[in-house]
């Protein structure tokens, strides 16, 4: 008889994710619902025989289940057939049908499944009389022992299964020829027995690709079934290069996400965009969904400097990466449109390690190692300085007494530093990571606690860090499941203010290594204080902390209503309190002006959500997969400061720790915010005979940031994905092995200003030091939110047997209704109105590689690459052609400009055209040349062009005269020179296995962006008397009329076209990096054995180990902090390349 | 039966999400900051929006943009820079204020767009309060008082717009119709005149707290439109514009100069002003209660050290030297023309006209407060030749950041009004009188009756108009007043013209100036922005 075909359903989306959960353990992602049953009990599953053959039906539920059967030939009798017909039935239900028609019984034994004749004790049946005794151990690739593995002799019952250390013992009868391993997530392994009594076996990771199972917005699904566009990555990846937090961990390894930070400062801010900057005024930095909590990042959570920098510390840096599962991107509108009015930048989902399965596991890792700065700036040295002040100023306070041409100085008597060397030393980092996790009963556990301690490469600059998360999963029926997390976090950053990032004062201590002057001079004329202030002693009588605590905390329940519906509870909140405290004396740049300056500030964050969510699930029959999702949530989010200000110390002893001290409250202020969302939201997913697969999201989202009327935004998004693999036209080919097309269109939206911009506000208006109010808003009842339209469309292909997967994608976003403080006309009173205006558009393209190159026994080699290139074009701005970009705090700061047709984040300014030469000019007496240079008056010749209410000289930048009327001025002689962003940008990671020994190999890089190198204007003799230190570069090769130049102009401050911004300060800021390189060990058994250890490695990791570039600052990674104009740099700070040696061991 | 479990526990699960209805519960209020409706609803809001209306005169910022628009900063470059008395420091370029001082203002120019729009906030805030204040319950005679304050800020805002830009769009309500057009300047001023009058008629003698608007503040402003406008019209300034909307054939002039004499007389008479004793007290931080003596209208800096507006003089009316000696930047530096308008033994030009602060240079003392004294100065070609008319005192005994002044500045003054008092004698047909009043100003920095003479000699001019501007730049310069002295009575061009390329240090960048110097920049050009938001009409000459 001819049998039907089996046909073995796995319960929707939910299903096999159970099952995923049973095989991948060890890698599988935790979502929320995935705690949903583990155990024997909780398996369910759809299946439909007919007629069938016994061993076919036993062959079918071991693959799908990775249950194994262990029985003896003789009890069935292989002639009868079998039936079943079950959806979503409890694995139970099906076995005991199953034993039923075959007369036989069935015992669970971990995830063996015995069966025997009915009549007999199924232990007994175990209770062969053996003969020969087998032993050996179980390890996985890496060496680490598989407890819990089980061993089988083929065709038989006779089984054992591995201890804690992956050691078994086991008696056979001299027939059996085949032992066979098998483990859950391991690819099952069968030995012929022979003559050996003692087996050695490393079991491999079954290669999961495709079927791996990601995290998508309030759900997870299989890789295959995905239509949007989501890329993922482990927490193994992550932290190949030994990151101190989890987004330095995933930059440049995930197509379409840039990520930059400003400097290389332990609590430098970080910059996050995908697929490019889709917003002008509302904010560009992705949703952040840490373990289905959503947490848009407020940078003002922790507590930042009130003088200088104000880069504050990414709120992400406090979680620490060793206790991170995966990190996914939600990049198309199919997957972000679940997250509504916050998903048009995208969405980060963060998952968590969760508990563990068996006895516990502890882990304990650590690392510690050095750093240095990568690069000096190569500035004067004290002689040089003393004959380039001798060029400029020979009557100067450097040669003479405060400038009395009596009281000639001997210079070279002065004390000579080298600002770089002495204060940029070696740092030090430690890191100490211990987790421990298992499963009692049916109770799941997971916890771990972390440690970083980072010195940093500039004196008294140092970040620690504190992490502890706990996670508890109960499942207490077959159908209720009980989970809470909780994690807390404490961080201190110390450290004055460091790097003057792009939007504050020229005075951080980085700047000032570079510009001090090598040479302890006071110069009563600019030093603001009665001393000479070196950066040194800026250091010395600085105090600045920064203390964070973060503690969040959610909790769930998951309850099976029916076999297909799941009502999923959860709710949560975050709790942070920042601290920061400042102290500068009176030996510093930033306390001198006041007397001593003291800053105390607090910022506490809480937020509370809660959501319903009600899953569906159900096959139909085996064409029709259905799987939907209604829910509700809510948020609300509290932000709480408050901030004082004292100056003028009368005594500096006890600093910012008795602020009484300080006789002149100068400033105190506080302010709390408070936003509250609404949302119900929906999505489907249809599958139809594992080729078409549809999904369709809707949200709508109430946010009081909007006026009555406008409060609920609507959000669809569909998608459609053809699966042609599946098709009869693909069967015959074999190059192939994945070959999916999708398309996705939806909106999304952004909602990220200020709260209550709609209402006519007043604003606080002093006059004399009392109190005035006035209006300084206009009502706008119409704001709603951004909308982002965006297309997708993608191609994900795996050639041999997915040995090498593409994925490529293409996509198109626009952004409407853009929330922009619209400028109003100022006769109106008032400058600007939060409107929604303007449009921004980004187009892209994306692409992701992954290739096994090598796959041998003992040498592997694998590479993953991606790359992605973003346009961004402002296609709208409403009624205004431009929007201007200031870098306050500088001297050229009119730097940047938003201009309709042309990308954000592009300087503006003259394009430089070289060097006016003597010869452009006449002077007295028909250009005598007997008269010297410096008694010249110069006239610039008729036809050279010349600078409107400059006077040039020979030396001065020249300028294109774009508009050709002869002369350059600031209407019509502008145009973009820079763009902060980059055509391309992208990663390549090679990973080598040879052995014992692995090898990772990461290069990130980016190519066509531009930096204002706004610093070159005073490191080329700008701010001339201000006595800063020039580079040698300019030095040795600036203007002078021997040396007619047409690369440098003479010295700023002779030199007038030097302070316009001009195409002159942008620098090519492309560059590779060799961002780290990591060399591990892992240790062989009987060593792991004798220490009593499951697995040990050992590493090396180099990071930051070097950088091509033509840049000309510290480092070509740069973020200004002003998301309009990113590529802005005033000296910031070094960026360290680190060596690291770890340790991490199991027990 | 599953079904009703399903409803059940969804439905328990959206009211955990949604308390009660979700409309109220997305109706929250804002914690730090009230609405704009919350205000004139009580005497103390309405005193709240008073000052309120002061601010606009020295904000640091007004709705957090337009830095410095107002008298803080932007003002003073306006209405000095790039005349013959102080110019662009050769070789200073930002954008921002050197245009001013090279005289190449656009439209594109940041500060005047700042300032058109501080300006025009401070006329919507008089305009909001002189709409709301009758709804308010409070005693009339200080409601009468506020009304009459707020009618002053509102002229002395429009006065000031028009002194820069001409003619302007009439506000009378707290509505700014964005589309609305400019008016000729002939409307423009008979809003300001029924306005300053009004304040001159309402406001008491003396201003209930120190500093606010009183009636001689009205009263000299009167005087300071009507010399405006008779002048203007004598002079036919603009005329070879052919611009109607800022056409001044309108004016009566001889109207005008009975009425400032009439004006300036009843000041003389009966303010209590006069001038006092030491002109230097008039321009240092902490000589506030001499300033009084001579003030008809000051700008306060805040006494407070944390909460108010503070002048910042940095930029350039100090002299040039060390932050904690009271130094400042030198953007703007005087000609050398300026230098050799005092006769040498004149105390004016050893206080105007400085060397640089060090914190090595002596000090003096002015009732109990230390002063760096700058190095005297006796050549103009000095490097740090520079203006030294204000003084910060020494910043270590300052509570504020040393960049920032809590000194008050003296916007007009009874030396102003005695030389306007001159002027209008003068062509009310009084030379004489005219002159004594001249005389009247100088006697104050003779220390004798032979200095008077020398002085009186060494100044004195056959052409009274020509003396006259000569008295008010060596007594009034660097206040705000010579760009539109020198319009008013159509010398502009000839003073650019006149200034030579090596008197000073600083002329070097003259024939830059003079090259840039075009009679259509007597008027600012309205913004560009402004124009490209809400069509406008440009001053002729500008796009």
């Amino acid at each position: 008889m001819k049998k039907k075909r089996e046909i073995l359903f796995p319960y929707g989306d939910e299903m096999r994710l159970q099952f995923r959960k049973m095989k991948l353990t060890a890698i599988l992602l935790l979502i929320v619902c995935a705690t949903f049953g583990n155990s024997f009990s909780q398996v369910r599953l759809t299946v439909r025989f007919e007629k069938t053959d016994i061993r076919d039906v036993l062959q079918t539920i071991e693959e799908k289940t990775n249950y194994i059967f262990l029985y003896k030939d003789e009890i069935f009798d292989f002639s009868k057939k079998v039936s079943a017909d079950f959806t979503d039935a409890y694995f139970e239900d099906v076995l005991k049908s199953f034993c039923d028609q075959t007369n036989v019984s069935y015992e669970v034994r971990d995830r063996q499944i015995i069966l025997t004749e009915n009549e007999a004790s199924s232990l007994s049946t175990v209770q062969q009389p053996q003969n020969k005794d087998l032993s050996g151990s179980i390890t996985d690739k890496n060496g680490l022992s598989l407890p819990g593995v089980s061993v089988v002799v083929k065709g038989t019952t006779t089984a054992a299964i591995t201890d804690k250390n992956g050691q078994f013992k086991l008696s056979v009868s001299s027939e059996a020829k085949i032992l066979r391993f098998s483990f859950i997530g391991m690819k099952s392994q069968e030995i012929s027995i022979g003559n050996k009594t003692n087996f050695s076996i490393s079991l491999e990771e079954e290669t999961v690709g495709l079927d791996e199972v990601v995290a998508i917005g309030y759900g997870s699904q299989k890789k295959k079934d995905i239509t949007g566009s989501v890329v993922s990555i482990k927490g193994e990846a992550i932290l190949s290069g030994s990151p101190v937090d989890v987004l330095n961990g995933i930059q440049g390894k995930l197509a379409g996400v840039k990520i930059s930070s400003a400097s290389g400062d332990p609590g430098a801010g970080v910059d996050i965009t995908i697929r490019g900057k889709s917003s002008i005024s509302a904010g560009t930095s992705p949703l952040f969904v840490i373990d289905g909590m959503p947490y848009d990042i407020n940078t003002s959570e922790v507590a930042s400097s009130s003088i200088g920098d104000n880069n504050s510390s990414n709120p992400l840096s406090l979680i620490n990466p060793a206790d991170i599962e995966s990190v996914t991107v939600l990049k198309d509108a199919s997957a972000t449109s679940i997250y509504g009015s916050r998903g048009a930048n995208g969405v980060i989902l963060i998952e968590t390690k969760t508990g563990g399965k068996g006895k516990a596991i502890i882990n304990f890792g650590t690392r510690m190692g050095f750093s240095e700065t990568t690069r000096k700036i190569p500035v004067l040295n004290g002689n040089e300085f003393i004959e380039y002040r001798r060029d400029v100023d020979p009557k100067g306070y450097l040669f003479f007494n405060n400038g009395d041409p009596n009281k000639p100085l001997d210079p070279y008597a002065l004390t000579q530093h080298s600002w770089q060397n002495e204060i940029l030393k070696a740092g030090f980092l430690q890191n100490y990571d211990l987790s421990l996790s298992g499963k009692i009963d049916e109770t799941t556990y997971s916890a771990s606690f972390g440690f970083l301690d980072n010195e940093a490469i500039v004196r008294n600059n140092d970040n620690q860090r504190y992490t502890m998360r706990l996670k508890l999963d109960h499942q207490k029926s077959k159908k209720l499941l009980i989970g809470v997390s909780a994690s807390g976090t404490y961080s201190e950053l110390n450290g004055a203010t460091q790097s003057g990032g792009g939007s504050d004062l020229f005075n951080g201590i980085v700047q000032n290594l570079v510009i001090s002057t090598p040479v302890e001079l006071y110069n009563p004329f600019f030093d603001p204080g009665d001393t000479y202030i070196s950066p040194s002693s800026m250091i010395d009588n600085a105090y600045k902390k920064s203390a964070t605590m973060a503690f969040n905390s959610n909790a769930y329940i998951h309850y099976a209503i029916t076999n297909e519906i799941k009502l999923i509870l959860s709710g949560g909140g975050t709790l942070s309190s920042s601290k920061g405290s400042e102290f500068y004396g009176k030996e510093t740049n930033w306390g001198v002006g006041d007397n001593g300056y003291s800053n105390i500030n607090e910022s506490r964050a809480y937020s509370t959500s809660g959501s319903a969510q009600l899953h569906y699930s159900k096959v139909l029959n085996e064409n029709h997969n259905l799987n939907a999702l209604i829910a509700a949530e809510n948020n609300v989010y509290n932000y709480e400061w408050f901030g004082v200000t004292k100056t003028n110390f009368l005594s500096e002893s006890t600093g910012v720790f008795d602020i009484s001290k300080g006789s002149n409250a100068k400033n105190a202020g506080s302010f709390r915010d408070k936003n509250k969302r609404v949302s119900f939201f929906g999505r489907v997913n249809y599958i139809y005979k594992e080729k078409h697969l549809f999904t369709a999201n809707f949200r709508a989202d109430g946010s009081d940031k909007f006026g009555s009327g406008n409060r609920y935004g609507y959000f669809p998004s569909a998608a459609y994905s053809w699966m042609f693999i599946n098709e009869k036209f693909m069967q015959n080919q074999s190059i192939l092995s994945n070959a999916k097309l999708r398309l996705s269109y939806g909106l999304s939206g952004n909602d990220r200003i200020p709260s209550y911009r709609y209402l006519a506000r007043l604003e606080n208006t002093y006059y004399d030091g009392e109190l005035g109010m006035s209006p300084s808003s206009q009502a706008n009842n119409n704001l709603k939110w951004e909308t982002t339209y965006q297309s997708n469309l993608g191609i994900d292909l795996g050639f041999l047997k997915n040995r090498i997967i593409i994925n490529a994608d293409f996509y198109k976003k626009e952004t409407h209704d853009m929330l922009i403080p619209t400028p109003t006309p100022g006769r109106t009173g008032y400058s600007e109105q939060w409107q929604n205006i303007g449009r921004v558009d980004n187009n892209g393209v994306e692409i992701q590689l992954s290739s096994k190159n090598i796959i041998k026994k003992d040498f592997k080699w694998s590479t993953e690459f991606n790359i992605s290139h973003n346009k961004s074009t402002v296609v709208d701005l409403g009624l205004v052609k431009f929007i201007p970009v200031y870098m306050p705090g500088g001297w050229i700061q009119d730097v940047g400009r938003i201009t309709v047709g042309k990308p954000i984040g592009e300087a503006y300014g003259y394009v430089f055209d070289g060097i006016y030469q003597i010869s452009d000019f006449t002077w007295q007496n028909n250009s005598d040349q007997e008269i010297l240079p410096a008694n010249r008056s110069y006239q610039l010749k008729e036809g050279v062009v010349s600078v409107s209410g400059v006077n040039v000289k020979p030396g001065s930048h020249k300028f294109k005269d774009l508009s050709g009327d002869g002369i350059i001025n600031l209407d019509d002689d502008r145009q973009p020179i820079s763009s902060s962003d980059p055509l391309f940008f992208g990663g390549i990671t090679n990973t080598f296995q040879y052995k014992s020994f692995d090898l990772n190999i990461f290069f990130d890089g980016s190519y066509g962006n531009e930096i204002f190198n706004e610093s070159k204007w005073r490191l080329e003799g700008g701010a001339g008397l201000s006595y800063m230190n020039v580079t040698k570069d300019f030095y040795y090769n600036h203007w002078t009329p021997d040396n007619p130049t047409n690369k440098f102009g003479d010295y700023g401050d002779r030199n007038a076209t030097a302070l316009l911004a001009s195409s002159y300060y942008i620098e090519d800021a492309s560059y590779i990096r060799l961002s780290s390189v990591s060399f591990g060990y892992n240790l062989k058994n009987d060593v792991l054995r004798f220490l009593n250890l499951k697995s040990a490695r050992i590493y090396i990791t180099g990071d930051n180990l070097y950088t091509w570039t033509k840049y000309s600052g510290y480092d070509p990674e740069v973020n200004s902090g002003n998301t309009l104009m990113s590529g802005f740099d005033r000296i910031s700070y070094p960026r360290s390349r680190k060596i690291l040696f770890g340790v991490n061991v199991t027990f | 039966m599953k079904l009703y479990k399903v409803f059940l526990l969804f439905t328990i699960g959206i009211f955990s999400v949604c308390f009660n209805s979700c409309t109220d519960y997305l109706d929250t209020q804002p914690y730090s900051f009230d609405t704009v409706d919350k205000l004139y609803q009580s005497k103390e809001g309405a005193e709240l929006g008073l000052t309120g209306c002061y601010n606009t005169l020295n904000a640091e910022t007004v709705q957090g943009t337009a830095w410095g628009g107002s008298f803080v900063s932007v003002m003073p470059f306006m209405f000095n820079g790039g005349t013959d008395e102080v110019i662009v420091r050769d070789g200073f370029t930002d954008p921002n204020y050197a245009p001013f001082g090279s005289l190449t203002y656009t439209s594109q120019n940041a500060s005047l767009k700042s300032n058109w729009f501080v300006l025009f906030v401070g006329i919507n805030r008089a305009n909001y309060l002189l709409e709301k204040i009758d709804g308010v319950k409070m005693d009339e005679k200080r409601k009468e008082e506020m009304k009459g304050e707020a009618h002053f800020l509102r002229g002395l805002y429009y006065y000031y717009l028009s002194l820069a830009y001409g003619a302007l769009p009439i506000y009378t309500t707290s509505n700014h119709d964005a589309t609305a057009q400019r008016e000729p300047i002939q409307k423009v001023y008979e809003l300001i005149i029924a306005d300053f009058s009004a304040a001159y008629k309402t406001l008491p003698g003396k201003a209930g707290k120190l500093g606010r608007a009183n009636k001689w503040s009205a009263a000299g402003y009167l005087a300071k439109v009507y010399s405006y406008l008779g002048s203007c019209k004598m002079n036919n300034v603009g005329a070879d514009l052919n611009f109607d909307l800022n056409s001044f054939t309108w004016v009566d002039a001889s109207d005008m100069y009975n009425k400032a004499k009439t004006v300036t007389d009843d000041i003389i008479k009966n303010s209590g002003l006069k001038l006092t004793k030491n002109y230097d007290y008039l321009f240092r931080e902490t000589t506030g209660k001499y300033q009084e003596e001579e003030s008809l209208f000051s700008i306060l800096g805040s006494k407070s050290v944390s909460n108010g507006n503070y002048n910042l003089l940095l930029f350039w009316q100090i002299p040039v030297g060390a932050p904690t000696a009271g130094g400042g930047y030198g953007w703007l530096r005087p000609t050398g023309e300026l230098f050799y308008k005092y006769d040498p033994s004149d105390k004016r030009r050893s206080q105007n006209l400085v060397d640089a602060l060090f914190v090595t240079n002596p000090t003096e003392n002015i009732d109990g407060v230390n002063y760096y004294i700058p190095i005297a100065l006796t050549d103009p070609l000095q490097i740090n030749y520079c203006v030294g008319k204000y003084r910060y005192r020494d910043a270590s005994v300052k509570s504020i950041s040393n960049a920032w002044s809590d000194g008050d500045i003296v916007l007009l003054r009874y030396a102003d009004i005695l030389l306007l008092n001159a002027e209008a004698l003068y062509y009310t047909g009084n030379e004489a009188g005219a002159r004594s009043r001249l005389q009247e100003v100088i006697a104050r920095v003779a220390d004798n009756e032979t200095q008077l003479a020398t002085l009186t000699s060494a100044y004195h001019k056959e052409d009274f108009v020509t003396e006259l501007l000569d008295s008010r730049s060596r007594e009034l310069c660097f206040e705000g007043w010579r760009r539109i002295d020198l319009i008013r009575f159509g010398k502009m061009t000839m003073a650019i013209n006149g200034l030579s390329a090596t008197l000073g240090i600083w002329n070097s960048i003259v024939p830059e100036i003079q090259a840039n110097w075009e009679p259509y920049k007597i008027w600012f050009p309205i913004p560009k922005s402004e124009i490209e938001l809400s069509p406008l009409e440009q001053n002729p000459g500008y796009n």
